[in-house]
């Protein structure tokens, strides 16, 4: 596409609220549903997708960070040194993703699709566990440690991360392959945050958030200085993603978590397959 | 785990002035992400105006000096800008608290953004 008009630029805040309520509704970015949209319907170049998409990833993260900043799960403490991980990996992820090939940039988006399947699909539930002396206490955060509490229907729940320097290590590495395929990195950042830093499961996806933000915006600050930020695609996009991710926040509460689980696991196995496809067939 | 609230010698944050806070902090993110979005529907609207057809030049397509870019490029910057200025704020709170270990890792966020706007 090289020529936008008033029925593409419609086309677009579609695709960006589409991406926007599954990117709210399965707790990531939405980007992974963006940069194949733009490249493989709209036929947009792919170092023009990526960035675009980035930006609507700091646009949803924005509009759903008061959601889950009211509510006090987001601790910022955890964030922040996440953060610093996310920001050195999302920057150098942006260098990287400047420099390499388009169908290396595809193979790297296909490769994170299958890896988010992967891990949706084998990541264990946890457990909840409630401590008698922290009941009646509101969602905190305790200055000085990376733990705090939140409240569940069943009462308070304490929680202290553990391992926090691989955990920003980690968060680099997504941050990195966020960069480069114009993902987020929630895909990584909210399983290692429960498996590797042993967080609850609602604490790592409003944190994440956090991260999320902080990725896409070191990637889109050095795409911006590359010239590959396109205002006419990031435009439409930045309106149909903030829509979307405020109708995504509100409805995925309703929907079955089982479904969600398995609908996820099912759609990004195929777009990695077709994107793979594509990008080996040229 | 929790004793890792005993260790911290930091005082707790009151309970009631937490709740306030975080209802006017997450209205300032709304209101934020609010104007973004229609900053961006403004430019887009202005790029298209009169049903003109605009050229995406996949060569040169940064920012050119008209209304409408102008004003995605306004939106674009509140939403990028974001992510600097809130560790910013958190590592000056932290810094007033005494809470100096996340103060210097929030400040490293900022920096980090920083470096990755200088450097080309």
């Amino acid at each position: 596409m090289t020529e936008m008009t008033i029925l593409s630029a419609i086309a677009l805040v579609c695709v960006g609220i589409g991406a926007g309520m599954l990117g709210a509704i399965f707790g990531l970015g939405g980007g992974v549903f963006i940069t194949p949209a733009l490249v493989f319907i709209f036929h947009v170049p792919v170092h023009l997708a990526v960035p675009a998409s980035l930006g609507c990833v700091a646009a949803g993260a924005l509009a759903a960070t008061p959601r889950h900043f009211k509510s006090g799960t987001m601790n910022l403490r955890i964030g922040v040194i996440l953060s610093l991980g996310a920001a050195i990996g999302g920057a150098a992820g942006g260098y990287v993703g400047d420099a390499i090939s388009p169908r290396a940039v595809l193979f790297v988006l296909s490769g994170a699709a299958a890896l988010t399947a992967v891990i949706s699909a084998l990541a264990p539930e946890p457990h909840e566990v409630t401590y008698a002396s922290f009941a009646g206490e509101g969602p905190d955060q305790w200055p000085g440690t990376l733990g705090g509490t939140y409240s569940t229907e069943d009462g308070s729940i304490p929680y202290a991360a553990k391992r926090p320097l691989v955990g920003a290590a980690i968060a680099a590495l997504a941050g990195c392959i966020g960069s480069i395929a114009g993902v987020g990195g929630g895909f990584i950042n909210v399983p290692q945050m429960r498996l590797v830093m042993k967080l609850p499961t609602r604490v790592a996806a409003a944190t994440s958030v956090f991260v999320l933000g902080t990725t896409a915006s070191a990637g889109l600050i050095v795409y911006y200085r590359a010239g590959n930020v396109s205002p006419v695609l990031v435009g439409p996009l930045l309106v149909g993603s903030t829509l979307g991710a405020a109708t995504g926040g509100a409805i995925s509460g309703r929907l079955r978590a089982d479904w969600i689980h398995w609908l996820l696991i099912t759609l990004l196995a195929a777009l990695s397959v077709y994107i793979g496809w594509n990008a080996y067939a040229g | 785990m929790p004793g890792d609230r005993e260790q911290s010698s930091l005082p707790r944050y009151d309970q009631q002035r937490r709740v306030v806070s975080r209802g006017r902090r997450s209205a300032a993110l709304a209101a934020l992400s609010w104007s973004a979005m229609v900053l961006s529907a403004t430019g887009s609207l202005l790029l298209l105006g009169g049903g003109t057809a605009v050229q995406i030049d996949p060569a040169n397509p940064g920012f050119k000096p008209t209304l409408g870019y102008f004003c995605v490029a306004v939106a674009l910057v509140l939403v990028a800008s974001t992510p600097l200025v809130r560790p910013l704020a958190l590592g000056l709170r932290w810094l007033r608290m005494g809470d100096y270990r996340f103060a210097a890792a929030a400040i490293g966020v900022v920096a980090v953004m920083l470096l990755a706007a200088i450097l080309k």
